[in-house]
């Protein structure tokens, strides 16, 4: 019952959200066009490295590409659910959470889910109509375990980015910095745009278990790919389940300690 | 006396960094994390080959390295906040005080990239401490070409920041512009992520007449040794021509967005 209910709040909230950017269609286009170029590019790159050499360790260019377009997919759909946190710094400092902490909502409910980025969709749609299509052309399609295990990977995964924003968040509220904060965790996940397991043991450790981004972007293109291990599922669930409880003690921490910016 | 005005805006600049000290950790930090990865990157790659397309692997990892340290000085910038202040309408006070606007936002500049600089220095000690990279270094010639580049690439970078802000005479939302024109097409076209002869040679000769190559690869090529002299000299010529075009283009831009501005509220 309160899922449902919240669902709907999110719905209105979405709704508040798309008319607010309908009303700049130049901006919003610019945004789009942005993205655009970044996703275009991401897999140009690609390719052009492997102009370059045959294979990336043990990952062929095939595989490289799928992964590339995964990391794409599930960053813009992060995005998309978990904008409302690019925009919580000013409402932290304005003292306008304490109203939030008045509604019968979960506390996280405003900063992470409060502002779904409706200029994500037109990526979303076009990127998962890329991966069936590279999939195809590269013989690679899934059989139906495979992409239920790729769907549950993928779930697991989003799970865990919204325990990395709530951590964000309430880091936030102990320091009111936040948007270098959200630029490290782009900048780690942009890491991911190709498997993260090419990298050197130093990297590989930060990416795997300090910041799961392994978790988040590539255990999903792996299980689609079939070549993910008994003992990869295993690690994405039990590190989803770490983080989610870290990250929800660590937020009620944060409120305890929360005085009101404002007046 | 005139001088002494900026140097003072300098020095606030400066005060306003002390302020939010954990947010520029966390900027340089993550600058810093955007570096590992690409580096990591590009080390992966060459990982048990003697040369990437026209790149040996001493020159790829100088390509990023080199690219790290001029990163701080050519794309570390205030005149972002040129955007927002015309938004929010607190370019106003500006205009009414006894100080030419441009110059304040480039004594800004010039202490953000001080600054940045600064930091960036202890990175590099780290960089060579953690990754060890091999190096090529330039002839004598082609160490003052690659400094003249560096300073022609600042400038273009200042005045092509400007024309991005200067948009928000005339648009809804000035961030969107700038993550456009000044995040996406610099980052992508200026070679930070691939150099770009890696590209398809249509798309490179395509950028070649746009402004970013000119920002950030040309310099490291001519540091690498890539580009031969008689073509330096024709890239210099082009890079001055893209330089001045982008100065007349943002004068423009800033008089006739001067008589559009309007400010309302308190």
């Amino acid at each position: 019952m309160a899922i449902k209910t919240f669902f709907k709040v999110w719905v209105i909230m979405a709704k508040n959200n798309l008319q607010s950017r309908l009303l700049t269609p130049t901006s919003s286009m610019l945004f789009i066009l942005g993205k655009l170029f970044n996703y275009v590019f991401s897999v140009l790159i690609i390719f052009s490295i492997f102009n370059q050499v045959t294979n990336i360790k043990d990952y062929t260019m095939s595989q490289a590409v799928i992964i590339t377009l995964v990391f794409s997919l599930i960053d813009s759909i992060t995005q998309f659910l978990f904008r409302a946190l690019y925009q919580f710094r000013p409402i932290l400092l304005k003292g306008d959470f304490d109203l939030d902490l008045l509604k019968p909502l979960p506390s996280y409910f405003r900063p992470i889910f409060s502002a779904p980025d409706f200029l994500d969709v037109p990526m979303i749609i076009l990127q998962i109509i890329a991966l069936v299509f590279f999939l195809l052309k590269y013989s690679l399609i899934p059989n139906f375990s495979n992409l239920m295990m790729f769907m549950m990977i993928m779930a697991n995964g989003l799970v865990l980015a919204f325990s990395l924003h709530l951590i964000i968040a309430a880091f936030s509220i102990l320091t009111t910095e936040i948007d270098s904060l959200v630029m490290i965790y782009r900048s780690l996940g942009r890491a991911a745009v190709v498997p993260t397991d090419i990298y050197n043991n130093f990297f590989k450790i930060v990416l795997s278990y300090v910041v799961p981004i392994t978790v988040i972007f590539t255990l999903p293109a792996k299980a689609l790919l079939a070549i993910l291990t008994i003992s990869g599922i295993f690690y994405s669930f039990v590190f989803t389940f770490f983080f989610l409880f870290v990250s929800l003690w660590f937020w009620s921490f944060s409120l305890r300690r929360y005085t009101s910016a404002s007046s | 006396m005139s001088f002494a005005k900026y140097i003072r805006i300098a020095k606030n600049t400066l005060q306003e960094y002390f302020v939010y000290r954990v947010n520029f950790f966390f900027w340089r930090l993550q600058v810093f994390i955007f570096f590992v990865m690409f580096f990591s990157l590009w080390s992966a790659i060459s990982t048990g080959k003697s040369n990437l397309g026209v790149y040996t692997i001493p020159q790829i990892y100088s390509y990023f390295v080199i690219g790290y340290i001029i990163k701080a000085l050519i794309f570390t910038t205030r005149t972002q906040d040129i955007g927002s202040d015309i938004q929010n309408g607190s370019i106003s006070t500006l205009f009414i005080k006894p100080i030419s606007t441009l110059k304040y936002y480039f004594a800004r500049d010039i202490i953000d990239k001080l600054f940045n600089t600064f930091f960036m220095f202890f990175e590099f000690i780290l960089i060579l401490f953690l990754f060890k990279p091999s190096f090529s270094f330039p002839t004598r010639e082609n160490f003052i070409y690659f400094l003249l580049f560096l300073i022609l690439s600042i400038i273009t970078f200042f005045f092509y920041s400007l024309v991005i802000s200067f948009i928000a005479f005339w648009s809804d939302d000035a961030w969107s512009s700038r993550f456009l024109f000044g995040v996406v097409f610099v980052t992508i076209f200026s070679g930070q992520y691939i150099p770009l002869d890696f590209l398809p040679t249509t798309v490179a000769q395509i950028l070649d007449y746009t402004p970013f190559p000119y920002m950030f690869y040309y310099p490291l090529k001519i540091w690498l040794g890539q580009v031969p002299s008689n073509i330096i000299y024709g890239k210099l010529f082009i890079g001055v021509l893209i330089c001045l075009f982008l100065y007349f283009l943002s004068q423009l831009m800033w008089l006739k967005g001067k008589q559009k501005y309007q400010s309302y509220g308190n």
